[in-house]
């Protein structure tokens, strides 16, 4: 018994003792000792009272030496890190998003996941038609008795009735409405194969050629019965140009898309390009966000995937409403752009079903608990 | 293994495997339910059946036919329809649609066959369980050009019945409009000299044709290779005439 006191006497006057730390490992090491001894005095059958006596006085001592929190502090602190990294992990990945957006604007691209192919009537009668770096361009029998002009022909219509009656585009075929002076737009295809037809009717003016610096003689028919010229570009790089002054709206509807730009050349800006925007509205579905568009806002979507339900163009430019998936969409000015998409933390935060979710099934877990304490316990 | 075969399945889905005529998507028309009902038919390369109306056009193409069809839907099993040669035109596929005549039987059947070939089209699945009899029945088929769709003229006549040479092509159409005058010409494509004057279906007096009554045109007496059928119809009530395109390949 005066064994364990002194053991402990040295130990507590041990210069040595440096900390509680040290005390307590030493202290840990005379009971593992002491109950190695005991264990070996229990097998051999002698006694082990005085040693069971020793471990209590030990175990009681151990109880008043603090224990170190270097561990611990060790343990929070790799926590904390994780925690930190994965709290930024998640504000920093920017998720692909749903958006929803209707948008007014004086220039637009778009690139076509599927083909398009519309017939109807669309009056572009209020001013000169021209059509240009078509690849073929088919002529009423009434103008020529050479109706099919190739290379890279050309055509113009004014006076009398003219319409578009059709038109056909070929999946990934890149469409460009742009709204010029005086009412005019300009329409660019290219990419893929296009094919359209004009009526003609009435006593209109036409002017054709199978060049831009060549032109064709044609007679001057009158067309008490409408008369078609039908137009083709094939897929070729340079686009097809048609020049229109509309009188009326064409309506397309369900184009699913690839990509959308409203950028345009600016000539007199500091950035080469602006935006065609004039008004509109952009909602990220995945978390509610609205955002407002006003003249010129610079709205860039990039991996586009969606559908634009309608596309209405007219004489005051183009208004759509689209709808899909963009893996990345920013606004702003260049070097000062700013990243709507959202990221996966302002997701999480939003998903009030999934947040709702996760509450019901740990609701559930603990009903479930409760009963099985109560009942089986 | 069992990798290999979700492998195998999912490309099957997506491309290639399936039979050439299988590139006639069947679910973009609006089915009826039942076993009459528009759907990809057994071991067969075309879908067929009824479908239900959304949307009728004004002027319809209906039928581009080598004379009459004709089979009997008790004796007759099978129908073969022929297609033209079509060598210097470079078309990998004719696509074949036929249609029911009469307006409101919303039938049509769908199939891509190669050129110069030949398709079996069994009446006992669809046409006659339904008792669509053969002047019920228009057919028109086509290849796809730079220029649009290039109709060709198609001979249909029950298997083993040997097909009667040189019948004319007839085209049919149908409006859901009444027409007061339908004119019509033929011209050889690019051969603006070619054109003829307008003829006047029924003369000169002409009665109306009513809204959903079927229009036959032959056009047998043309020269042969791609030609234009300039077609313009005055509707009833409505002041400028509509002038419809078609091309159409003669034999």
């Amino acid at each position: 018994m005066t064994g364990i006191y002194v053991q402990f006497e040295h130990l507590l006057r041990s210069k040595k003792v440096a900390s509680d730390g040290e005390l307590r490992s030493r202290l840990e090491a005379v009971l593992r000792s002491q109950s190695g001894a005991a264990a070996q005095k229990l097998m051999s059958g002698v006694p082990v009272d005085d040693e069971l006596h020793r471990i209590e006085q030990i175990q009681a001592l151990l109880k008043f030496v603090p224990q170190p929190n270097t561990a611990t502090v060790l343990v929070a602190s790799a926590v904390a890190v994780t925690c930190l990294v994965v709290a930024c992990v998640l504000w920093t990945i920017r998720l692909p998003t749903h958006v929803q957006m209707s948008v007014t604007t004086d220039s637009v691209t778009i690139r076509l996941a599927s083909s398009l192919n519309w017939s109807g009537s669309w009056d572009l009668s209020g001013a000169p038609l021209r059509m240009q770096d078509m690849s073929r361009i088919e002529l009423p029998p009434e103008l020529s008795t050479a109706t099919l002009l190739s290379g890279t022909p050309w055509l113009e219509v004014s006076n009398g009735d003219f319409g578009l009656k059709h038109l056909e585009l070929q999946s990934n075929a890149e469409l460009s409405i742009k709204k010029g002076e005086l009412r005019a737009l300009s329409i660019n295809f290219w990419n893929a194969a296009m094919l359209g037809q004009v009526e003609v009717f009435g006593k209109p003016v036409i002017e054709a050629g199978r060049a831009p610096e060549q032109t064709e003689k044609l007679s001057g028919a009158s067309f008490e019965i409408p008369g078609i010229v039908t137009f083709y570009h094939d897929a070729a790089r340079t686009p097809a140009v048609l020049r229109v002054t509309p009188r009326s709206e064409l309506e397309l509807t369900d184009l699913p898309i690839q990509s959308i730009s409203f950028a345009r050349e600016a000539a007199d800006s500091d950035t080469s390009f602006r935006s065609g925007i004039m008004k509109g509205k952009l909602t990220i579905l995945s978390t509610g966000e609205e955002l407002p568009l006003g003249p010129g806002s610079r709205l860039r979507l990039d991996g586009v995937d969606g559908i634009i339900s309608k596309l209405t163009i007219g004489s005051d430019g183009a208004t759509l409403a689209f709808e899909g998936k963009v893996k990345s969409a920013s606004t702003g000015s260049p070097g000062f752009e700013r990243e709507l998409q959202p990221s996966l933390l302002e997701y999480l935060y939003h998903q009030q079903r999934l947040g709702f979710f996760w509450t019901v099934v740990t609701f559930l877990w603990g009903v479930l608990w409760s009963a099985r304490t109560l009942f089986f316990k | 293994m069992w990798r290999l075969r979700v492998a195998f399945l999912l490309l099957s889905c997506v491309e290639g495997f399936a039979p050439a005529a299988a590139q006639t998507s069947c679910s973009n028309v609006p089915a009826i339910p039942g076993a009459i009902g528009y759907q990809r038919r057994q071991n067969a390369e075309r879908c067929e059946g009824f479908y239900r109306q959304e949307v009728a056009g004004d002027f319809e193409f209906l039928s581009l036919v080598n004379g009459p069809i004709n089979y009997d839907l008790v004796s007759d099993k099978i129908l073969t329809v022929s297609v033209p040669e079509l060598t210097q035109f470079q078309a990998p596929q004719v696509f074949l649609t036929a249609r029911a005549l009469p307006p409101g039987t919303n039938y049509r059947m769908d199939a891509v066959i190669a050129p110069s070939g030949t398709f079996k089209w069994p009446l006992n699945e669809v046409l006659a369980p339904a008792k669509l009899g053969s002047n019920s029945i228009g057919v028109v088929a086509w290849i796809n050009q730079a220029l649009g769709k290039y109709y060709v003229p198609v001979s249909i006549v029950p298997e083993n019945v040997a097909s009667s040479a040189a019948r004319p092509p007839v085209m049919v159409f149908r409006s859901s409009l009444d027409i007061e005058l339908l004119r019509w010409r033929v011209r050889r494509e690019g051969d603006g000299a070619s054109a003829g004057d307008w003829i006047r279906l029924g003369g000169e007096n002409p009665a109306i044709i009513r809204a959903g009554q079927s229009v036959s045109l032959q056009i047998g007496t043309q020269p042969s290779g791609p030609n234009i059928v300039d077609v313009v119809v005055n509707y009833t009530n409505i002041g400028k005439p509509e002038t419809q395109l078609f091309r159409v390949i003669l034999p």
